[in-house]
């Protein structure tokens, strides 16, 4: 419905019945009320709350809020091969995002000195920004897609963390923004594909062996590449403005000196 | 009202011919017994998942043949003479397509002799076998290709006349099943027993059509090993009361539970119907081709237990045309979920035959006058 629309509508149905009856339905009244909107504005809410935080009180912080709404916009408006596919995955992106920003934004607070402990804390941020995301969208929306929302959250966000810990392992040698995009494409297509191994195996199993790979899978990669189309625009920044990249490379645990963007770091710098 | 004119008993039969077609006329599931003793002569070379048992067809066990299931070979053998040889006698072996599915595979064209209460009997089946695990265990699903059918004339109007085979329960074939009666004009038109057409009904000794009362009975002709169904209509005095039927265009109407099956073809405003209390009723609306289909049980949709007529007083039945496009509405947060629905003159709700999912039913919300937003509906 659109958003301003309130009060008594009317609504009617057509169709062509041929000899059997009129084209345009009755006029059916239903009296509608506007939606309370509010809780679509909290995780808008706690962004410009971490950006209130003393390590992002600059101008360049305020970048964040680009890949941002482009993800949100997108969640907005999907084709509708993807919001066919899944009525919460919309969502579900939106939530990513959200969460990503967060991780982003508070990588001063989450990097800790061990990469394990990093990696726990970034889970947190993620889960504790997605999940309030996901909670106030679908808030709005039917209850019944709460729990398999949820789900495949908490499997995108697992699948993030992990492909942000073993992506940091990678690079830490050789800190490449564009080895990066490709390692954490890679990285989302394995996990994903792993994670729907078992599926298939069982599918395998109870089908005789008659089961396609590529009617299985393509989706499973579908969905990899989604992932990693929502992570990208926050990639992008991370290319684009020093702030973040240096940024990205604490959360990675990248040390300072070997940061080299256009081409591998020399070996003996990163024993320094 | 009150009781027809009682002619002197005549009977009309018609001499059924067997038909085998190309679609499935009626569908049933019929239970597998197990046989776990391999067959005396069993074919060679067979490999994979091996599943042996009996079919049973009702009728005792003169009509249980044993089978064995090849699964993973995709074949399927029949000891149609019961002597336990199944090597080498490729009248007895039916195969699938090698891409089917190892869970569940078709076998058609499988033509049997089987014992009715009349005599042996032609049948043309499609087998369907599923296999989905111990849990399950293997099941059959049968498609009839075959039926008998003949010319019927009943007080000066052309019928064609048929009984399908159904689900061949313990009292065997032609014990029970379907009556196909539809007009003669209508004998090529694909039909099932099981579509919502209504071009069968189910056997019944006691059936009222185009207005009159008729004893039916069926029975056997023997020849050439086998028999052919008998159909005798014998018309019967009864007790007429009224139904006012208030919707238009209702094709075919069929009531059933009371001591009559009535049949009636294009009723409109009062009809004479035996007496009675009829517990189901089914209909279609038909006009200049264009057909809908009652979606669930009449009776159920319109919240009534029973159609109760009587010599004294009219019932009324408030059903048929014109359909009306409408629109349930129900909240869920943001959304505004609308179901459309095609809705009869009681309230009933219909299904138009031929359904073009390229156009679905569209939809328009207006505030005031102003349309504000518009669309099509999802089938699902």
């Amino acid at each position: 419905m659109p958003l301003t629309a309130s009060g008594q509508l009317a609504l009617v149905a057509s169709a062509d019945l041929g000899v059997l009856g009129s084209k345009d339905g009755p006029r059916i009244n239903y009296d509608w009320v506007l939606p309370n909107v509010a809780p679509l504005l909290l995780p808008w809410l706690a962004i410009a709350v971490l950006l209130a935080l003393k390590p992002n009180r600059r101008a360049a912080a305020w970048w964040i809020l680009l890949p941002l709404g482009c993800v949100f916009a997108f969640s907005l408006a999907p084709p509708d091969v993807l919001s066919n596919a899944f009525d919460f995955a919309t969502d579900d992106l939106a939530a990513l995002a959200f969460g990503l920003a967060a991780v982003w934004l508070l990588s001063d607070y989450l990097r800790q000195n061990h990469r394990l402990l990093t990696f726990l804390c970034v889970v947190a941020a993620l889960a504790g920004f997605g999940g309030l995301t996901l909670f106030s969208r679908l808030s709005l929306t039917s209850t019944n897609q709460l729990a398999p929302g949820l789900i495949m959250l908490a499997v995108g966000l697992g699948v993030t963390a992990v492909a942000l810990l073993v992506l940091g392992l990678i690079c830490r040698k050789h800190f490449h923004l564009a080895g990066i995009y490709l390692w954490l494409l890679a990285l989302l297509a394995v996990f994903w594909v792993m994670i729907a191994l078992p599926f298939f195996l069982m599918d395998v199993l109870g089908s005789g062996g008659r089961i396609e790979w590529s009617a299985f899978f393509t989706p499973v990669l579908a969905v990899a590449v989604c992932h990693f189309a929502a992570m990208l625009p926050f990639l992008i920044l991370s290319s684009a403005c020093p702030f973040y990249r240096d940024r990205l490379r604490s959360l990675l645990h990248v040390k300072e000196e070997a940061a080299v963007v256009a081409a591998p770091a020399p070996e003996a710098s990163l024993k320094a | 009202m009150g009781a027809a004119e009682s002619p002197s008993p005549s009977a009309t039969s018609a001499a059924l011919e067997y038909q085998e077609t190309d679609y499935s006329v009626n569908t049933w599931s019929v239970a597998l017994g197990s046989q776990t003793k391999p067959f005396k002569k069993e074919p060679a070379g067979l490999s994979g998942k091996i599943i042996r048992g009996t079919l049973n067809f009702g009728a005792g066990s003169s009509n249980s043949v044993p089978f064995l299931w090849a699964r993973d070979a995709r074949k399927l053998y029949l000891d149609l003479n019961g002597d336990g040889d199944l090597f080498q006698d490729a009248s007895k072996m039916f195969s699938t397509d090698t891409a089917a599915s190892a869970n569940y595979q078709t076998f058609k064209h499988v033509r049997l002799l089987l014992n009715t209460i009349f005599g042996y009997c032609r049948v043309q089946l499609t087998l369907n076998f599923y296999d989905y695990g111990q849990a399950i265990g293997p099941t059959c699903a049968i498609e009839a290709h075959s039926f008998w059918q003949g010319k019927l004339s009943l007080q000066g109007r052309d019928w064609q006349a048929g009984i399908v085979p159904s689900a061949l329960a313990q009292a065997g074939l032609l014990a029970n099943g379907w009556l196909l009666l539809r007009p003669w004009e209508n004998r090529n038109q694909p039909f099932s027993a099981t579509d919502r057409n209504l071009a069968a009904v189910p056997l019944s000794r006691k059936i009222f059509v185009d207005g009159h009362a008729y004893q039916m009975d069926w029975s056997g002709e023997p020849g050439k090993g086998m028999v052919s169904p008998l159909l005798q209509f014998t018309e019967q005095s009864v007790a007429l009361g009224e139904l006012n039927i208030t919707g238009q265009f209702i094709g075919r109407l069929v009531l059933k539970g009371g001591s009559y099956l009535v049949v009636l073809d294009q009723p409109a405003g009062m009809v004479k119907v035996p007496t009675g209390s009829y517990n189901q009723v089914d209909f279609l609306l038909e006009r200049n081709g264009a057909v809908a289909y009652l979606l669930n049980s009449g009776l159920a949709q319109l919240d009534r237990q029973k159609i109760s007529v009587n010599d004294k007083t009219s019932a009324a039945l408030n059903v048929g045309g014109p359909l009306t496009n409408s629109i349930t509405a129900n909240r869920h947060g943001q959304d505004l979920v609308m179901n459309y629905q095609l809705v009869g003159a009681g309230g009933e709700t219909y299904q138009m035959a031929a359904l073009d999912r390229s156009k679905p039913p569209k939809f328009a919300v207006y505030s005031g006058e102003k349309k504000i937003a518009s669309g099509e509906f999802e089938y699902g």
